[in-house]
């Protein structure tokens, strides 16, 4: 069972976030803190991130890019999401693999979270 | 010898005095007027700047004078300001320039400065005379509007992405088919969702263009294939109507196809919209050596001719008992034309009241196929 780490600051999208990955089979970690992003990657070892542009006090592109450049993280995809579609344009040069822009189709959420994992739409 | 002389130097006083005499009379009236005022000859450098523009700059007549004036031009906008400038001079025609100038005390603060061509009797250029405004509350007020509606659309986006999901899990709880009734139920709602969430993007959108962060992904298309994908799109959600395609293009442009289509699609869901009672609506392409042209022309109840101009105009709504009962913000037309615009283009509005409404999409051609 693959493994994803769901980090907003919106509470409500967290816990919407949650039920869809469990009803698709994934183990789903969340947190509303941006400051927690990095201990969470640690210690739940996500198979997947998928991290939201602004997140209270924090700025979550810096996150992406502290992510990417740790050792123990750096390897793990990351997808951002944002309401603002012109943030496409920039997580890129933060190391992010892909974005998606709020509010999502869910069967486009599911189509990068499977490509990112490498897992068949069939 | 001694007569002919005489005669010409009592020409030249004739002729010299009553100017000098109107200079003097208008350099006292600009002196008394309340808002700051400039003057600049033929050689395009100032030459005049009234009191209450050396108040404002607290400088001296002759420190402005010439081009003296644009050492307190903020330097970001300096080009752009020299550009407007020197261009409107070489048209002789008038100009409108926003730029941040240095006031007395050290602030800078955006002015907007209007140049009008001065003419004399005989219609012959003889420079420029212009105001200039301090609108820096007024640019600070749009600016705190601009980044509320940016904020107010992230803040409104944030529960409309938990309520799209919350939606799509419904659906596909009632995907079984004998639950049909429900999954309408749910389709309608997803539709809703999707409308709200295009009325705040075309907010967004306009914030940006005000802000000029509007983001523009340019690739190069085949011009006819994008009028073709748009008519069917339009047509298929509105099957009362019956869109026409006439004519053809060899263009291919350069641009962004996304936000071409943006603007294309509020023409033609104007011309549905305006057009109830009429079932046709006719979209014609044409080129010539310089453009390729996508013309929209719907059988409605028409523009009138004071309202054309202003159509383009942010927020602007026509006003009249008939127009009012059409929905809307005020937004497409602006939003579009600033589009087009970006890609070096135009729309051109043309109206018969009660007959119909023509709105031509011009956008310059990349190169022409074959």
């Amino acid at each position: 069972m693959s493994r994803i780490l769901v980090v907003d600051d919106d509470v409500d999208i967290l816990s919407v976030m949650k039920i869809l990955l469990t009803m698709k089979g994934f183990e789903v970690e969340v947190t509303s803190k941006g400051e927690d992003a990095l201990p969470k990657t640690e210690s739940f070892k996500p198979d997947l991130i998928l991290l939201d542009v602004l997140i209270s006090g924090h700025d979550g592109r810096t996150i992406c890019k502290l992510l990417k450049s740790n050792k123990t993280t750096s390897h793990i995809p990351v997808i951002m999401f944002s309401a603002h579609p012109g943030a496409a344009a920039t997580i890129s040069d933060y190391g992010a693999n892909d974005f998606i822009a709020k509010p999502f189709d869910v069967n486009n959420l599911m189509k990068k979270v499977n490509a990112q994992l490498g897992i068949s739409a069939n | 010898m001694n007569n002919e002389f005489l005669k010409k130097e009592k020409l030249s006083v004739k002729r010299k005095f009553p100017v000098f005499h109107v200079e003097e009379e208008f350099k006292s009236m600009a002196n008394s007027a309340p808002i700051p005022l400039w003057v600049s000859g033929l050689d395009n450098n100032s030459s005049f700047f009234n009191k209450a523009w050396l108040k404002f700059t607290g400088r001296k007549l002759e420190e402005e004078s010439g081009d003296g004036w644009t050492a307190g031009v903020y330097a970001d906008d300096l080009e752009n300001c020299t550009k407007i400038y020197k261009n409107a001079f070489v048209k002789q025609k008038k100009f409108k320039m926003e730029y941040r100038l240095r006031r007395y005390d050290g602030q800078y603060r955006w002015v907007q400065d209007i140049g009008i061509p001065h003419f004399t009797k005989d219609k012959i250029f003889s420079g420029f005379i212009g105001t200039c405004v301090d609108i820096h509350e007024l640019k600070e007020i749009e600016h705190r509007k601009d980044q509320f509606i940016i904020a107010a659309s992230h803040e409104l986006k944030t529960p409309l992405t938990t309520l799209n999901i919350y939606l799509q899990l419904l659906a596909e709880y009632f995907k079984n088919p004998s639950q049909g009734e429900y999954n309408s139920y749910i389709s309608g709602a997803l539709e809703q969702v999707k409308k709200i969430n295009d009325l705040i993007n075309q907010l967004l959108d306009i914030s940006r263009i005000q802000t000029g962060s509007l983001d523009f992904t340019c690739s190069v298309f085949a011009f006819d294939e994008l009028v073709k994908k748009i008519v069917n799109k339009i047509q298929s959600i509105t099957p009362s109507q019956k869109i026409i395609l006439k004519g053809k293009t060899n263009g291919v442009i350069k641009g962004d196809g996304e936000r071409i289509s943006q603007a294309l699609e509020n023409l033609l869901t104007n011309a549905s919209k305006y057009s109830k009672g009429s079932d046709t609506i006719i979209v014609e392409l044409s080129e010539d050596s310089q453009y390729v042209k996508v013309s929209v022309t719907d059988f409605g109840i028409g523009i009138k001719k004071e309202h054309l101009s202003k159509i383009f105009e942010r927020f602007y709504r026509i006003p009249g008992k008939k127009e009012e009962t059409f929905p809307g913000m005020g937004i497409g037309l602006y939003l579009s034309q600033r589009i087009i615009r970006k890609h070096g283009g135009e729309i051109i509005a043309e109206s018969v009241i009660d007959k119909d409404t023509k709105f031509t999409i011009r956008i310059p051609l990349y190169h022409k196929t074959g």
